[in-house]
């Protein structure tokens, strides 16, 4: 059975993205950091596990971001600059379609990074554990949702990529911007927390508080599906908090797709 | 029966530069295109065709006017089901190779497998890329990917192809080819819609040609008014002996376009023809060629630019057609 022109579509970004010399570079470089886990977890004297996690899920992090980031970039900007996304935008489907079918691609390029480096992550990890005595049990439940965690915002942010390109004209526009939501969006929980612990009120202007309140509630929350603290202590994850970041995540996801391809509809490819 | 293509005060311009001062790209483009016809649009760079193409193609929006595919608005994904399109310089997924390329295209357009497959060894030969099917298209010079490009935009067997510069990229053996699958096609019965600015591809493939020039349309109609228009005067070369000179005899109040060594060439009006014919005879001299005045389409091109150079310079000056 023939597939949908969405999963087509999204199944060659993917494959594009595989072969993507940027994407294999990045994901070399976090096999080598991840490896070098079992040196940089020995500077700790008390403490290397957690080092070890940290650095981990940090390394994947930057990393599946960064492939998102480029891939994001490449999926559209570069795709009309280059003139190859006429040859399927010629063909008898809706844009949306056509750019459901690139985020499709992106999903699955970042869920496979996420899973190949928190592979690379856990044998890391492995490693660490069998070198020391006496340390705990590495909560790998709690490891496992963290990335799910890391895979939620690179969804999140590419979808921002293509919100932005939907909206700019050149490539540089909608990454340097989609950086500069990722760095907000990591952000605003603890500017809002300050502010509400009454701190903020003495030293800032109350417009500049304004400011902060509505940019909480414009650009996303990426905090929220921080889940690093939980598998670096092995403390319980609250079901609750997961299910609420997973939910908010989706949602934002998706509106944040409506108002692309809204927006794409309407864009000339010049 | 509908037509293939029509356009209604077809506009595009564009705010460009710091003080987005209105650029006017295409201007009241007032085309209908008949099924089965092949229509050629010419213009020089910027004079608006791949604007017309790409408002055909949905790629763009106009500013003003409406476009129509088989009576549906050319901006619906479904008017495109009986279109191909190759665009100008296409462009590919370089990491594919052909095979996968047509396989992703024929999915777009929900052609089952079994067809896919047929029409990709198909088209792949008449391409003459039987061979590269499996290789990257990375690695393709830009005939092959153009000639890719025409296998692509035929996948679906359309009954209306729309090419932006067919020909651009390719060799003489290339332009020969995409010639020919132009004159197949149109034996089949299918539309062809194709731009460029070479002139004599036009000439030889067209039913009909619009013109043109900095996005207003000049001209569009029949190739044979364009090339022929009336004036009944026709184009006579002789061959003379070497002692003859033109301005003696029958011929010397005739218009001489053109000489080399004993060759002439005149312009004469169809009354003169028989006479002039007698007196060529008498001279010792004999008729090369007789035929009807043909303005090129270069010329009218040209006039149509306001570019056009006296045509008595232009035509003495010239060596042999």
């Amino acid at each position: 059975m023939a597939l949908h022109p969405t999963f087509m579509i999204g199944y060659y970004t993917f494959k594009g993205g595989l072969r993507d010399r940027l994407v294999q570079s990045l994901l070399l470089t976090g096999l080598f950091f991840l490896l070098s886990t079992l040196v940089f977890s020995s500077f700790s004297m008390r403490q290397p596990l957690e080092v070890a996690i940290n650095y981990s899920l940090a390394t994947v992090q930057i990393l599946t971001i960064l492939v998102t980031l480029f891939l994001g970039l490449n999926l559209l900007s570069r795709e009309i600059e280059s003139r190859a996304g006429y040859l399927v935008m010629g063909q008898p489907i809706s844009r949306t379609v056509y750019l459901l079918g690139k985020f499709c691609g992106l999903c699955l390029l970042s869920l496979l990074v996420v899973s190949f480096l928190g592979l690379c992550a856990a044998g890391g990890l492995l490693l660490v554990k069998l070198g020391l005595k006496d340390t705990p049990a590495i909560a790998w439940g709690n490891f496992f949702v963290a990335h799910i965690g890391i895979w939620m915002i690179s969804l999140l942010l590419g979808a921002v990529t293509l919100l932005f390109t939907a909206l700019a004209t050149s490539a540089v526009l909608p990454f340097l911007m989609t950086i500069g939501v990722w760095f907000i969006g990591q952000s605003t929980q603890a500017v809002k927390n300050y502010l509400e612990a009454g701190l903020g009120e003495q030293q800032m202007p109350r417009f500049l508080n304004w400011l902060v309140t509505g940019s909480f509630y414009c650009f996303p929350n990426l905090s929220l599906f921080d889940f690093k603290t939980y598998a670096i202590y092995g403390l319980a994850l609250p079901p609750l908090a997961v299910g609420y970041a997973m939910a908010y995540g989706t949602i934002y996801t998706m509106i944040l797709l409506v108002l692309a391809t809204t927006l794409f509809q309407h864009r000339d490819m010049t | 029966m509908t037509s293939a293509i029509t356009t209604s005060r077809l506009s595009k311009s564009y705010k460009k530069g710091v003080r987005r001062q209105q650029v006017a790209a295409l201007a009241n483009l007032d085309i209908e295109v008949q099924q089965g016809e092949v229509f050629g649009f010419i213009g020089s760079n910027g004079a608006g065709k791949s604007t017309t193409i790409k408002i055909l193609m949905g790629l763009i929006k106009p500013t003003d006017g409406q476009a129509w595919l088989f009576g549906q608005q050319a901006s619906a994904p479904a008017a495109r089901a009986r279109v191909g399109y190759l665009s100008e310089h296409p462009h590919f997924y370089d990491f594919l190779t052909p095979v996968e390329l047509l396989r992703l295209l024929g999915a777009m357009r929900q052609m089952p497998q079994q067809d896919i497959r047929q029409q990709t060894e198909k088209l792949l030969g008449l391409v003459s890329l039987s061979e590269a099917a499996d290789r990257k298209i990375r690695g393709f010079s830009k005939g092959m990917v153009q000639r890719l490009g025409i296998a692509a935009a035929l996948l679906d067997d359309p009954d209306l192809l729309i090419l932006d510069e067919p020909m651009s990229g390719l060799d003489p053996l290339g332009r020969h080819l995409v010639a020919t699958i132009i004159r197949d096609l149109q034996q089949q019965g299918k539309t062809i819609f194709f731009s460029t600015h070479i002139i004599p591809d036009i000439e030889t493939l067209c039913d009909r040609v619009g013109i043109l020039v900095r996005g207003q349309q000049k001209y569009v109609g029949s190739i044979q008014e364009a090339l022929y228009p009336a004036g009944n005067r026709f184009e006579i070369t002789v061959r003379m002996p070497e002692q003859w000179r033109p301005e003696q005899g029958i011929l010397a109040p005739h218009h001489l376009l053109w000489h080399k060594e004993s060759l002439y060439k005149f312009e004469i009006a169809e009354t003169d023809i028989s006479s002039i014919a007698q007196g060529v005879i008498a001279s010792n001299g004999s008729i090369v060629t007789l035929e009807p005045k043909r303005r090129s389409l270069e010329e009218l091109f040209l006039d149509l630019s306001g570019h056009s150079e006296p045509t008595t310079e232009r035509t003495l000056a010239s060596p042999a057609p």
